[in-house]
């Protein structure tokens, strides 16, 4: 387990300010987040676990700048994301922010290297320097042969790693990671979970990951539990087993979570 | 840059990973490219100037000199020539000839082929030359169509002479036709028909302009028995060389014209298939590419396929045009050494090949790149309203292009800058076109309350377009232009065939007139027919309808209007009226305004001058004034009468004597190829070719005048309107299939829902025969008026009172009602078929 080192940076990786996120109006309005007020340091491991509909995708694409706040003030490094127009926000998501998603991780398009190098060439990096750069990050996350290949000929475990090492390319500094395990088997689940969970201590980046799953969620300094869009519980499960951030998780949310139970 | 770069890495890997819309996006560019391409290069290689022409027909002849049939050469003109000077005589005539079963308009030609004066015009390329008059040489066509070679004999029944076959020739300048090669003595000349003997002169050295000209005086002064002499046309000798300069840039025009059209349906390619495309904008966005990026990605696709597509296009062009030399000498009738391809041309083609693409992806491109990252990863699109000043904009280009058009046609009207309100008529034709383009979102929106009504799969199919509503949109766009083009194409071609009468006769009708001239006089009259002619006439047209219209004698004064800029009269004279009656005015092939003129008025004249329809005056010798008869634009019918038709009714008010008429021959369609070579067996030589019909004389005091209609490649309205609704409707069956196809994919979801559901192949069948029916029904729908309006604007524009706006309601009715229920049926059956052979698998993604 990584230990956050809160003095490098006084500035949170990500920081929520009694944020508010309505969808619909009138009859069909659903607030998606209420008040929410979270921050989180540079190179800390955050789980947010909930059941779906409780807003955990919704706070991910809030930080990543991909939707915006109705109330309340979400910032990146200090940035107030409201202050950015479009290009400012899509800069951001160049230079600081890197997301890995469930599935439609990769351009299909593209090679296992060019995906990597992706936010490089949009950031308008030379080309060698940035293959070399992509390289690299392949390799440190145990990809080295077979990278002028496409994503399909890759395996689901495969195809994470690679959207893992173009989260944190050119040195991006907050990973936001939804659910990236849920179109994974158990094991390679493990493995992408595992590499993730050793980015901060790696890279120095803060990774935000969404799960369902207590047992990744055990692997966090800090575990978020959303319930209806609000926080209701946050704890530090270090040390703790799955089976105990299990116990914790479903104090917190006063569900039944064994592994019958979840979806 | 390097973001560039990347677009342009990503748009080729595309394009390459949607091979079915890439193929139909190049071929889209490839068609009207090829089509600029070949016509632009034979436009260029049929244009020669008056001197390369002159090389190829006469090779190094300097004068050329027309002598009299029967004539030789003048010594003393001959003699006078400066020494080293060469000629030889070239005698030529065409004649029809047949044997027992075949038959052809043939070119006798009598010369020393072996004088390098006429510069190779003819080669040998089997045998060898006639040597003496029962020997011929043919050419490649007449040995195919007469299956003769070199050794073998051709009995001609006409014109009854038979030939030893001693060598097959090629004639550059003739490639279709059929070249006979004789001795001088041989070439059997009918009594009334002549021949051309042409004395061909090459000067020592390279005489100038003025030392050619000279020549021509001295012959004009020297009372030789040249008749005419002309100059090879080397520079200072003036010459009409007609530019083709407008030729190519409208051949251009026409296929950006075309470009326009199908942009359409590229747009609706880009635009139909966007689900994965909307995915891959989300993954993009969500990794830090801007707005400008996301666009450019998807308008490099359209460049990428434009650029396919025009080198498509313009490789397959010349290489078509390589492959077919051998047509195209056929064509253009003459041999080619190769083609004029100006490589100007083909980039200008090329870049509007490529513009065209790039232009059609920029449309689509443009909205999906605002689309929200979110919803770009979902492959959604949000459902908002469509804006109000989108479609007002719509509106506003619609009405826009109207008025140009309108515009365009009052121009033209002045008769000055041709091309200046040919553009302007073009910009408001696409106007238009794209402004009812704008308009397809707020037309798919209202199918949302339809869906709220309707029952079934139909209420499946409505509101699943009306959610996707910029496909929907796209799709009906692409309709809509295919059958515009059906509905302003009939309109106006009708507008046109109620207004122009025939330059010419009907074809299927003949005036057979035999003329007696009074030298005192300077009057014709008509004779009957003689019964000989007459009845070698019926046995030439055994099924037509002979009239012999009363003809009255009456000197006759038409007044016309004063002229509007000067204010002078004009009056002209006759000395006939003919009588027609309703049946008789139809098989003379008189418009429909023309016979309802004469059916309101009892009167109508039919002048043989171009101009705007106007009320004239007739005055007839002891007869009042008859007024408010219409004037209508018609050559040659004054072979009939002087132009003053009149019903019978009149004809019995009038008393005026009858005198004989010339013979009139309808058939209900256009004379054959045989009944045309037979009358000129009969009665001389004509190849069919011409607007103007045969016309001959057996000489003597009395006139033979023979009139034949019959423009062979005049293509019927109701025909057009056939081809024009067929092409439309085939062309929109492509556009749905194509809509249909390419969204297929991305409703992957609807119809696994529908299956999970309980819906069976027959569900699914019936829902997309029931989008393909209401997209192909509003598609065509939108088509009237985009069709419709313009062709009614240029029409009601034109000035001509004559021009009736015409809508063509059987063509709006196959496309409203039948073509979408055709589409339909079509779609339920291909989906049906589908269905059952590939069942829906339901994938986990949908539902994890």
């Amino acid at each position: 387990m990584h230990d956050p080192t809160p003095a490098a940076s006084t500035v949170p990786a990500l920081a929520f300010r009694t944020v508010v996120k309505r969808y619909g109006e009138g009859s069909t309005e659903v607030r998606a987040l209420t008040d929410v007020s979270l921050s989180i340091a540079p190179g800390e491991l955050v789980a947010v676990m909930g059941p779906s509909g409780c807003g955990k995708s919704t706070l991910l694409h809030l930080g990543g700048a991909l939707e915006a706040a109705d109330a309340g003030s979400v910032s990146v490094f200090g940035t107030d994301l409201s202050s950015l127009d479009a290009a400012g926000r899509a800069r951001l998501r160049r230079t600081d922010v890197g997301f890995v998603f469930q599935r439609l991780n990769l351009l299909p398009s593209l090679t296992a290297l060019e995906n990597v190098m992706l936010p490089l060439e949009l950031e308008g990096t030379r080309p060698k320097a940035a293959k070399e750069t992509a390289r690299e990050m392949l390799a440190a996350v145990g990809l080295t042969e077979q990278l002028d290949r496409f994503p399909d000929d890759f395996s689901g475990g495969q195809q994470q790693r690679i959207a893992i090492a173009r989260a944190v390319v050119g040195q991006r500094r907050l990973v936001l990671a939804d659910e990236p395990t849920g179109a994974l088997d158990t094991v390679t689940g493990d493995s992408v979970v595992e590499l993730l969970a050793g980015l901060p201590a790696r890279t120095g980046a803060a990774v935000v990951l969404v799960t369902h799953e207590p047992r990744f969620a055990s692997w966090a300094d800090r575990v978020v539990f959303l319930r209806d869009g609000r926080i209701v519980d946050e704890s530090s499960p270090s040390g703790t087993t799955a089976t105990s951030a299990l116990d914790l998780a479903a104090a917190a949310l006063g569900e039944d979570l064994s592994e019958g139970a979840l979806g | 840059m390097s973001a560039t770069r990347l677009a342009t890495r990503i748009a080729v890997r595309e394009a390459r990973r949607r091979p079915f819309r890439s193929l139909l996006v190049v071929a889209l560019v490839a068609i009207p490219v090829m089509g600029m391409t070949v016509a632009t290069t034979l436009i260029r290689t049929d244009d020669r100037t008056a001197l390369e022409q002159w090389d190829d027909e006469y090779g190094t002849t300097d004068l050329r000199a027309s002598i009299g049939a029967d004539a030789e050469p003048d010594d003393a003109f001959l003699d006078g020539l400066p020494a080293g000077t060469r000629y030889t005589t070239v005698i030529e005539t065409t004649l029809p000839v047949r044997d027992e079963a075949n038959r052809a308009f043939a070119r006798f030609v009598a010369l020393d082929w072996t004088n390098p004066i006429l510069g190779g015009r003819y080669t040998l390329l089997d045998g060898r030359p006639p040597a003496d008059g029962h020997e011929v040489a043919v050419n490649r066509s007449t040995a195919s169509k007469f299956d003769v070679g070199p050794g073998d004999t051709l009995d001609l029944v006409r014109p009854g002479v038979s030939f030893d076959v001693v060598g097959i020739v090629s004639d550059r300048e003739c490639v279709h036709c059929d070249v006979f090669i004789v001795q001088e003595q041989v070439i059997p000349v009918p009594a009334f028909q002549g021949f051309s003997r042409l004395l061909l002169i090459d000067l020592p050295g390279t005489p100038t302009a003025t030392e050619l000209l000279a020549f021509g005086d001295t012959a004009a002064t020297g009372g030789t028995a040249t008749s005419y002499i002309e100059p090879r046309p080397v520079p200072g000798i003036p010459t009409y060389d007609a530019s083709p300069d407008a030729a190519i840039r409208w051949s251009i025009v026409v296929g950006a014209l075309a470009l326009a059209v199908v942009g359409i349906v590229i747009a609706a390619a880009f635009t139909v298939g966007a689900r994965r495309q909307l995915v891959l904008l989300g993954q993009l966005s969500a990794n830090g590419a801007s707005e400008s990026i996301l666009k450019r990605t998807l308008v490099l696709q359209g460049t990428v396929t434009g650029i396919t597509g025009a080198v498509v296009g313009i490789s397959g062009g010349l290489l078509g045009l390589h492959q077919f030399q051998g047509t195209v000498e056929r064509f253009l009738d003459r041999r080619l050494a190769g083609y004029d391809i100006a490589l100007s041309s083909l980039i200008t083609i090329a870049a509007i090949g490529v513009a065209g693409a790039t232009l059609a992806a920029l449309v689509p491109a443009r909205s999906a790149a605002r689309i929200p990252t979110l919803h770009a990863l979902a492959g959604r699109r949000p459902v908002e309203r469509v804006r109000a000043s989108f479609t007002g904009s719509g509106v506003v280009a619609v009405i826009a292009g109207l008025g140009l058009l309108a515009v365009a046609t009052i121009g033209a009207r002045s008769g000055q800058s041709g091309d200046t309100w040919a553009a302007v008529a073009i910009l408001g034709g696409l106007g238009v076109l794209f402004g009812a383009t704008a308009l397809t979102p707020a037309m798919v929106e209202r199918l949302e309350p339809f869906a709220g009504r309707a029952r079934g799969t139909l209420r499946l199919a409505a509101r699943s377009l009306a959610r996707n509503r910029t496909r929907s949109g796209a799709v009906i766009a692409a309709v809509a232009a295919a059958g515009a083009l059906a509905v302003g194409g009939t309109a106006t071609a009708r507008a046109v065939d109620t207004s122009v009468d025939y330059t010419s006769l009907r074809p299927g009708t003949a005036v057979a007139s035999f003329v007696e001239y009074d030298p005192e006089t300077g009057f014709e009259t008509h004779l009957p027919v003689p019964t000989d002619v007459d009845a070698s006439l019926r046995e030439t047209f055994p099924d037509a309808t002979f009239d012999t219209p009363t003809l009255l004698a009456a000197d006759v004064t038409i007044d016309y209007p004063p002229d509007p800029t000067t204010g002078d009269t004009y009056a002209a004279g006759g000395n006939s009226v003919l009588v027609v009656d309703e049946g008789l005015a139809e098989r003379m092939g008189l418009s429909s305004r023309a016979r309802k003129a004469l059916r309101t008025d009892g009167i109508v004249v039919i002048d043989y001058d171009d101009g705007p329809e106007q009320d004239v005056t007739v005055r007839l010798a002891g007869h009042a004034p008859i007024g408010a008869a219409l004037r209508f634009s018609r050559y040659s019918l004054d072979q009939v009468a002087a132009g003053v038709y009149v019903t019978p009714e009149t004809a019995a008010t009038l008393d005026l004597p009858t005198t004989e008429s010339p013979l009139f021959i309808s058939t209900a369609g256009p004379f054959t190829e045989i009944q045309l070579f037979d009358l000129s067996e009969l009665y001389g030589y004509g190849d069919g070719a011409g607007g103007y019909g045969i016309s001959a004389s057996n000489g003597g005091e009395n006139r033979l005048d023979l009139q034949i209609g019959f423009e062979r490649n005049r293509l019927d309205t109701r025909l057009l309107e056939l081809l024009l609704a067929a092409v439309s409707v085939l062309f929109a069956l492509i556009v749905v299939a194509i809509g249909l196809a390419l969204a297929a994919a991305d409703e992957a979801d609807e119809r696994e829902t529908l299956t999970v559901a309980g819906a069976g192949p027959g569900v699914l069948a019936r829902v997309s025969g029931s989008k393909a029916w209401i997209l192909a029904t509003l598609g065509f729908l939108l088509a009237v008026p985009v069709g419709f309006l313009p062709a009614a604007t240029v029409v009601s524009s034109s000035g001509q009172q004559s021009r009736a706006l015409y809508f063509p309601t059987s063509v709006v009715l196959t496309l409203v009602v039948i073509a979408p229920l055709a589409v339909g049926v079509l779609a339920f059956g291909v989906t049906s078929v589908t269905r059952r052979v590939r069942p829906v698998r339901i994938s986990t993604a949908t539902f994890d």
